[in-house]
């Protein structure tokens, strides 16, 4: 058993602890305690994500995607709650100084892992910006679409009709 | 060479922590994308309300616009409102803040901000009350939890009574019965008495105040839009359909929202309407005045809600029908269902809501003459009335969504159910903490469905997103039916963020591609003009 499969559950709440602690103190209560994944999402969401983000970090051999599959969710979580980028991805690095907090060089394997963190925070920023994006094309989409479909339904004004590729020859 | 911080030395500069100080000290985020554009001052002119003292400002900005006289406003528009309803007395007195409700509300659990917790979101104003209604709150101030009503105060109403949709989830729990929502409905009326109002509700108000709904379509334009529609059945069903409008002597006035014959994908539930009533040989008429069964006066003041409702009784009335048929509207079931009543009613036209097809006699709408149409679609499929090739809708495995208002203000549950059961082949509900009287908001109810506070409305419509995401990978649901207008605005931005697989519909888009009408063409598309068959078997064809 290697220090990160001993240290599982510790670090893990830990690392819980660290993201939970980002929101008010009882609403960190309410989604840390309440079990239902129906009534408490963020919560569900939150713990589901960390934990195999976790395995996937720890794991000897590392799978990027498998990383990336744990991170979704919660970054697209992250991504819409009021916080400004760098504390909605700070959380990542916290697992470094729970790992290893002292003066002295961490040993190989968790450098290592450090690594791995690193290339995942980056891998955040990537889908953090992704969801914005999604969120900016909502926006406008909503202030167009408003007008648009009834200025085309009422034929004031009129979209380029579809050219049948036969014809076009 | 300079030294680079470390991550872990970066990372101590980051506060993460939130501020821990108490809720009355702790002010809130009032910067842009966290609140809903103020209503521009021609539309609170239009509907003699009372303005803001300039034209053109924001939220964020420091100093509002407030007449000077404002702490008396607000102190005798509250004494007015508690003199007028008992309700709001007993709301603001009995809370033992037992906290049944904290964690029920979708935008506490989505944000995690304990004001939005229903109970400190009423503490707000309950605060305000004891200061200034009470004996001991003016005697002991904060330690019975008394505060004055200062400029801060407002700001705090305006940002979390407008990030309250009304939903009244919170009020199933409530062992006394508060109805958190009349909480946030007096508190906007106050704000109101300032001029403090939102955009995407005032604007809709005196649109539908002047033209008769929402977006300002004039007559002859709802006419041609509908008209539109009737090209579009034609083409799908090889039927020629020709609604009346404004015809006196009809039987019955049909009214829906306006959504529903300008936004996608509430077009195709008119479309489906229009095709039920043609095939059953319904005698009825469309109104191009009363063309807006929404009514933004439930979000404004109960004086507007009035206004706006009377005009579809009043239109009524002129018509001669005998009843009215509600097509699948949200929160204009509120207002009929539990205050028409009381400020328009009794209604002084019109016979007790009968089916002409089946001969069930709707007494529940005894009072309001007001049928809602999945009752009547219930109702005839209940008789066998209709012919229903539910395989048309085997593209799409569905589920539904209790819209809040129907679901909690009017306890309509089976009727929709019992309609998508005979429509479709694939029905599958969504877990039961999340439906029926428990179903979760979609985030952009009571005027909140606007495109500045998109995150809000995403992070609030989570619990009904992760929902839908459960049938999704569960069962591979890929539509999820609705029965109210904002619902099909605000429902397809959700999806598209959360479960981006999943579309939005109406139930009677649904009920429009089963239906199999007399004298019909073979129906290739559905009403989204998709193909009926699956493309690969088309492709096999070939």
């Amino acid at each position: 058993m290697n220090i990160f499969q001993q240290k599982r559950e510790k670090w893990l709440e830990k690392w819980l602890e660290a993201l939970f602690s980002t929101y008010p103190s009882e609403s960190a209560l309410f989604f840390r305690n309440t079990k239902d994944a129906f009534s408490n999402p963020v919560g569900a969401t939150l713990k589901t994500g960390l934990t195999m983000l976790y395995d996937a970090l720890a794991a000897p051999n590392f799978d990027p995607d498998a990383a990336k599959q744990a991170l979704e969710p919660v970054v697209k979580l992250r991504s819409v709650q009021e916080f400004t980028p760098a504390k909605a991805l700070g959380f990542i690095y916290e697992l470094k100084t729970i790992m290893h907090s002292g003066a002295e060089s961490p040993p190989a394997e968790i450098r290592e892992v450090f690594s791995r963190i690193d290339m995942i925070m980056l891998m955040a920023f990537d889908l953090y910006m992704e969801n914005k994006k999604i969120i900016y094309s909502l926006r406008a989409s909503q202030a167009r679409d408003n007008v648009r479909q009834l200025l085309i339904k009422k034929d004031l004004i009129c979209e380029l009709p579809e050219i049948d590729p036969e014809l076009a020859k | 060479m300079v030294d680079t911080p470390k991550p872990e030395e970066l990372i101590k500069n980051i506060d993460h922590t939130p501020p821990e100080t108490p809720w009355e000290e702790t002010v809130p985020d009032i910067s842009p994308g966290n609140f809903c554009y103020p209503t521009k001052k021609k539309n609170l002119e239009y509907l003699s309300m009372p303005t803001t003292t300039v034209d053109e400002w924001s939220p964020a900005d420091e100093e509002w616009p407030l007449p000077d006289n404002w702490q008396q406003i607000v102190h005798d528009g509250f004494k007015d409102l508690l003199g007028k309803y008992r309700s709001l007395k007993i709301f603001m007195d009995t809370c033992v803040r037992c906290g049944a409700c904290a964690d029920k509300c979708h935008f506490f659990i989505g944000t995690g901000d304990p004001k939005n917790m229903p109970v400190l979101r009423a503490e707000l104003l309950r605060s305000v009350y004891r200061n200034d209604f009470t004996r001991v709150g003016k005697i002991l101030k904060k330690i019975a939890g008394a505060r004055p009503l200062t400029k801060e105060v407002i700001k705090e109403w305006f940002t979390y009574f407008y990030q309250c949709t009304e939903c009244r989830r919170c009020s199933v729990y409530c062992p006394y019965g508060i109805d958190t929502a009349e909480v946030t409905m007096m508190a906007r009326e106050l704000l109101s008495l300032l001029g403090l109002n939102i955009n995407w509700i005032l604007e809709p108000a005196a649109n539908c105040f002047r033209t008769g709904n929402h977006l300002g379509i004039q007559p002859h334009a709802f006419k041609e839009m509908i008209e539109f529609f009737c090209d579009d059945i034609e083409e799908i069903t090889g039927k020629k359909i020709e609604p009346s409008f404004n015809r006196k002597g009809a039987e019955i006035l049909f009214i829906t929202p306006s959504g529903d014959a300008f936004a996608d994908p509430g077009t195709y539930a008119m479309m489906g309407y229009i095709m039920l009533f043609e095939h059953i040989g319904l005698d009825y008429t469309l109104s191009t005045y009363a063309s807006e069964g929404g009514n933004f006066g439930l979000f404004t003041s109960s004086e507007m809600m009035k206004r706006l409702n009377a005009k579809m009784y009043a239109e009524a009335k002129r018509l001669g029908v005998k009843w009215i048929l509600g097509g699948e509207c949200g929160h204009m079931w509120r207002v009929i269902h539990q205050y028409m009543d009381t400020m328009n009613g009794p209604v002084d036209f019109g016979e007790v809501p009968v089916n002409p097809i089946t001969g069930t006699r709707f007494d529940n709408a005894l009072s309001t003459r007001m049928v809602h149409i999945t009752e009547f679609t219930a109702d005839l499929i209940r008789h066998n009335k209709l012919k229903l090739d539910p395989g048309r809708n085997d593209m799409y495995k569905v589920t539904y969504h209790d819209s809040c208002n129907p679901a909690r203000a009017m306890g309509l549950f089976d009727e929709p159910r019992h309609v998508l059961k005979a429509v479709c082949n694939q029905f599958y509900e969504m877990p039961e903490n999340t439906i029926r009287e428990q179903t979760f908001c979609c985030g952009s109810g009571s005027g909140l469905n606007t495109e500045e506070i998109m995150e809000l409305r995403l992070r609030g419509g989570l619990p009904r997103a992760n929902a839908v995401r459960y049938v999704h990978e569960k069962f591979g649901v890929n539509m999820l039916s609705c029965v109210c207008a904002i619902d099909r605005a605000a429902l397809p931005p959700l999806m598209e963020y959360w479960v981006p697989e999943v579309d939005v519909c109406g139930v009677h888009e649904l009920v429009g591609n089963a239906l199999v009408m007399d004298g019909e063409i073979e129906r290739t598309t559905n009403l989204r003009f998709e193909p009926l068959t699956d493309e690969t078997e088309v492709e096999a064809d070939v």
